[in-house]
């Protein structure tokens, strides 16, 4: 008879849980509703039973009007997430910046760890960063909101605040001057690839063009592939394969 | 001139009239259902799945006190006042009837000043 309404309730009942009063609730929500159906919609049958519960609201909302609004970070709070992270965000980035520089590990207890990094790595290394600067600085408000004091935060103040910036509404203008931007980073991030792919790594000074071979290496030693290839492909089959020490003696 | 958006305003202005319609209301035992039927009769509207919540809140507080009564075919809890909440009450009455004061000399001030 009242599964539909079961159901319902059994809804409601996951989004409230772990409230004590749970059982309180959801019973005078059950009283009602067959209140509801028995009066309004001519008896307690499956379709007045539906007819109650779609006049009461989607179980998550009905179950949300239980649950007090305590924000996880206060509005007050809300803009030092993102000035704190950004303060904490360059931090890191200059430490990360330091290990390349001077290929060191660098400890800041007990948060941060930034192994030796290579260039590469530090591209690879500053998203998980930005994220731990961020759960960090999202913790600590949320702790801060939890105990409900009023605890004033330091705001820092950078070189110029962006809101003391007032640029003029000149659209031909900004749009050219970030297309120039824009053009300018992509030159820059060009480079920066070139260079990558060019040397593997930014050269600390230009080097001397290397030898084909080291002098002491003549090319008449060194083993013909193709032979060495037609040798692998020609042993038995099953059988492991031995390599052959390089020198050509044996081919 | 756009429509203005009535509908958030209205849960708003609601919210403090609905504590005290209810507090008034409960001078007499009663149940969630008989207050959403007696508020129906009185020519307004209180949505089901936020007066529960609202007692609740009132009870927390202290202002009400429920019961359970087993007696019929079916459980019903049932509401009523008590003496904070009978205090709190007059207050809400007071601050009310001061806002209601307030915005009747200000109306009438604004009358004035179209007809002069």
């Amino acid at each position: 008879m009242s599964s539909k309404l079961e159901a319902y309730l059994e809804e409601i009942s996951h989004y409230l849980s772990g409230r004590n009063e749970r059982e309180e609730i959801l019973s005078e929500i059950r009283s009602h509703i067959l209140e509801k159906a028995e009066r309004e919609f001519g008896g307690v049958t499956d379709a007045s039973l539906e007819q109650a519960i779609a006049a009461y609201g989607p179980a998550r909302k009905v179950a949300e009007r239980y649950l007090d609004g305590r924000p996880i970070i206060a509005p007050a709070y809300k803009r030092y997430l993102f000035r704190y992270t950004t303060l904490l965000f360059a931090a890191h980035s200059l430490l990360a910046v330091f290990s390349v520089v001077f290929k060191e590990n660098f400890i800041v207890f007990p948060f941060v760890f930034i192994p030796r990094l290579g260039i590469i790595e530090v591209f690879m290394y500053l998203p998980t960063a930005f994220l731990t600067d961020l759960g960090i600085v999202t913790v600590i408000l949320y702790f801060i909101t939890q105990s409900g004091k009023d605890i004033k935060l330091p705001w820092p103040k950078f070189a110029v605040e962006l809101e003391e910036v007032k640029p003029k509404r000149e659209f031909f203008m900004s749009r050219i001057a970030t297309a120039a931007g824009l053009i300018v980073m992509l030159a820059l991030t060009d480079g920066a690839l070139y260079l990558f792919s060019r040397y593997g790594t930014i050269p600390r000074q230009p080097e001397k063009p290397a030898a084909p071979f080291h002098p002491r290496c003549r090319p008449a030693a060194l083993p013909d592939r193709h032979r060495l290839v037609r040798r692998l492909d020609s042993r038995p089959p099953g059988q492991a394969f031995h390599p052959v020490p390089l020198g050509g003696r044996g081919f | 001139m756009t429509d203005p958006d009535i509908g958030s305003l209205e849960t708003e202005m609601n919210r403090g009239f609905l504590h005290l319609l209810v507090l008034a209301l409960l001078e007499k035992e009663m149940y969630g259902y008989s207050m959403v039927k007696h508020i129906e009769r009185l020519g307004y509207k209180v949505e089901e799945n936020t007066l529960y919540p609202l007692l609740r809140r009132l009870e927390k507080n202290g202002w009400i006190a429920s019961k359970w009564d087993l007696r019929e075919d079916r459980p019903r809890k049932f509401y009523v006042i008590t003496a904070e909440g009978r205090a709190l009450r007059s207050s809400l009455l007071e601050i009310w009837k001061n806002q209601n004061r307030i915005l009747d000399e200000v109306i009438k001030e604004n009358a004035n000043v179209q007809q002069a």
